[in-house]
């Protein structure tokens, strides 16, 4: 399948980086303490799908943030699940050109209920990924990465 | 139905059972019209002698097991015998939380391979158990105690458990040092259940942690052995060998071994998601939730229940906090390719390692 072709692991260390995919992490200012959104944006050329397993786009299932208060980190208190191979319905593709906003919350994974100085960042991981408009294979992952703006405030 | 060679005369039992015979005693073997022997109908019912319990009381219950069957009903001798400590068929609730069982944990033979006794079809029979010594009453309170059968305890029917029977106990400290000074009081290595198991669930789950507790001995004595990288198990699951590597799956499946042996692990089963086969929350250990893929997996091999114990239980931060960097396994083994570090921190890893299948060396 061509898509996958172009995400062929190397063997390098890291998941190869999707660069198309601008990332950015939203306060939502009038929400709960842990209440943000994750902003994508296509910049590229080709349709980009990608499994919202373990990320910001369904409800927190994984430690996949880093949120530290006074720069001392927080544990993740959510739980981590196993799972058995995602459907087609866990993918979600974002057009060329196209962005997508979505809100989650932050406190399912970290407490935010002490005040403080909050930092959050995503590692941008994504369990499967790719280009084009070929249909996902869940059997057969392919692992990408984003880089993603952390963002940090003050509760 | 089985024939059982070694059953014994109830008469040997007279001072451990007080038998109450109710109605006739019929001595024909019944066969059905298939001329087969039918299944017997046991059944349990649970009652208190006193309704009230003081300080300094011993708190038993009677269990009346009785055959409505026409067919002879087996059940294993140690169960009809009071004085064997294993109390875990009787299950104590106060408010609805169930309380941990801290009796005797008896390992058996397998129910077939038991010395049984019979009861006839009509026949019924009473057996006295104290519960204050496997059961923490020392809060006091009301309390709910049911029989759980299941194959233990029933040779050749179907499992069976009681309704409830309730009674009220003095709030009393001493019990609890009662309890600590038991000759069979264990507290590490057993298991509780939410009430959302079923009884044939938990009797799944015990089957699943034997095997889970054999597969991690497996890789602790694998683990044990000199790193070489023609050990394509290790390989396979974890990459490329290095020593410190090595030793670190090492250490998390001698904490992974550690937890099934010595550890008191819980277990829910109110989760019926298909496609989840089960999850933790690593900073509270050791209650796993399984859910609806843990009951359709197989019992060992890929993806199956006791490699999904190995699995959650190595997710816990006291035992080697790992996390799900990939799922499956054509993911896992891309992972060990392309990021051992990541691969001996990630769950999966652990369990297929665990698992073996196929086998490799
Ligand atoms: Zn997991």
């Amino acid at each position: 399948m061509q898509a996958s072709a172009s995400f062929a692991m190397s063997a390098s260390a890291t998941p190869r980086l999707l660069n198309a995919l601008r990332c950015e992490l939203v306060l939502q200012r009038n929400g709960a303490p842990g209440a943000m959104a994750l902003q994508l944006q296509n910049t590229g050329s080709e349709a980009i799908t990608l499994l919202r397993r373990n990320t910001p786009l369904e409800p927190m299932r994984a430690n996949f943030l880093r949120v530290s208060r006074n720069k001392h980190r927080l544990q993740y208190v959510g739980p981590v699940v196993k799972r058995a191979a995602p459907t087609l319905e866990e993918y979600v593709v974002i057009a060329p050109g196209s962005s997508m906003l979505h809100e989650f919350d932050a406190s399912q994974g970290y407490d935010f209920s002490k005040p403080g100085r909050y930092q959050v960042s995503w590692n941008g991981e994504l369990l499967d990924a790719a280009l084009g408009s070929a249909a996902p294979n869940p059997l057969d992952p392919n692992a990408a990465r984003i880089l993603c703006a952390p963002i940090t405030f003050e509760r | 139905m089985k024939q059982f060679a070694r059953t014994l005369a109830l008469t040997s039992l007279a001072l451990a059972v007080s038998a109450a015979f109710a109605g006739p005693r019929q001595t024909d073997r019944t066969e059905s019209e298939t001329g087969r022997f039918s299944p017997s109908e046991l059944r349990a019912s649970v009652s208190s002698t006193k309704s009230l319990h003081v300080a300094g009381d011993r708190v038993k219950v009677t269990v009346e097991f009785s055959n409505s069957s026409l067919a002879p009903a087996h059940v294993p001798v140690w169960l009809l015998d009071s004085s064997d400590p294993d109390r875990s068929f009787l299950r104590v609730t106060r408010d609805g939380e169930e309380l941990a069982y801290m009796g005797a944990l008896v390992k058996r033979k397998a129910a077939h391979l038991q010395e049984t006794a019979e009861i006839q079809p009509g026949q019924s029979i009473s057996v006295t158990y104290d519960i204050d010594r496997a059961y923490d009453l020392s809060e006091g309170g009301s309390y709910q105690i049911n029989f759980v059968g299941s194959d233990k305890h029933v040779i050749d029917g179907h499992s069976f458990d009681s309704q409830p029977a309730g009674l009220a106990v003095e709030a009393d400290p001493a019990r609890a040092i009662m309890i600590e000074q038991s000759e069979f009081q264990h507290k590490l290595g057993t298991s509780s259940y939410a009430a959302s198991c079923t009884t044939s669930q938990r009797s799944a789950i015990d089957t699943a942690l034997s095997s889970a507790a054999a597969y991690a001995s497996n890789a602790v004595n694998y683990l044990a052995q000199t790193p070489s990288s023609a050990r394509t198990r290790y390989v396979t699951w974890f990459g490329t060998v290095t020593t410190s590597r090595w030793n670190t799956v090492a250490s998390n499946f001698a904490n992974i071994k550690n937890t099934f042996d010595t550890q008191n692990m819980s277990f829910d089963c109110g989760c019926t998601e298909a496609g989840t086969f089960a999850y933790v929350y690593p900073t509270q250990p050791y209650k796993v939730y399984l859910c609806g893929a843990f009951w359709s997996a197989a019992n060992t091999g890929t993806d199956s229940r006791a490699g999904t114990l190995v699995h959650e239980t190595s997710h816990f931060n006291v035992v080697a906090g790992t996390n799900d960097y990939a799922y499956g396994q054509t993911a896992a083994k891309k992972l060990a390719t392309t990021n051992p570090k990541r691969a001996i921190q990630n769950a999966d890893s652990h369990e297929y390692f665990a698992e073996n299948t196929p086998f490799q060396n």
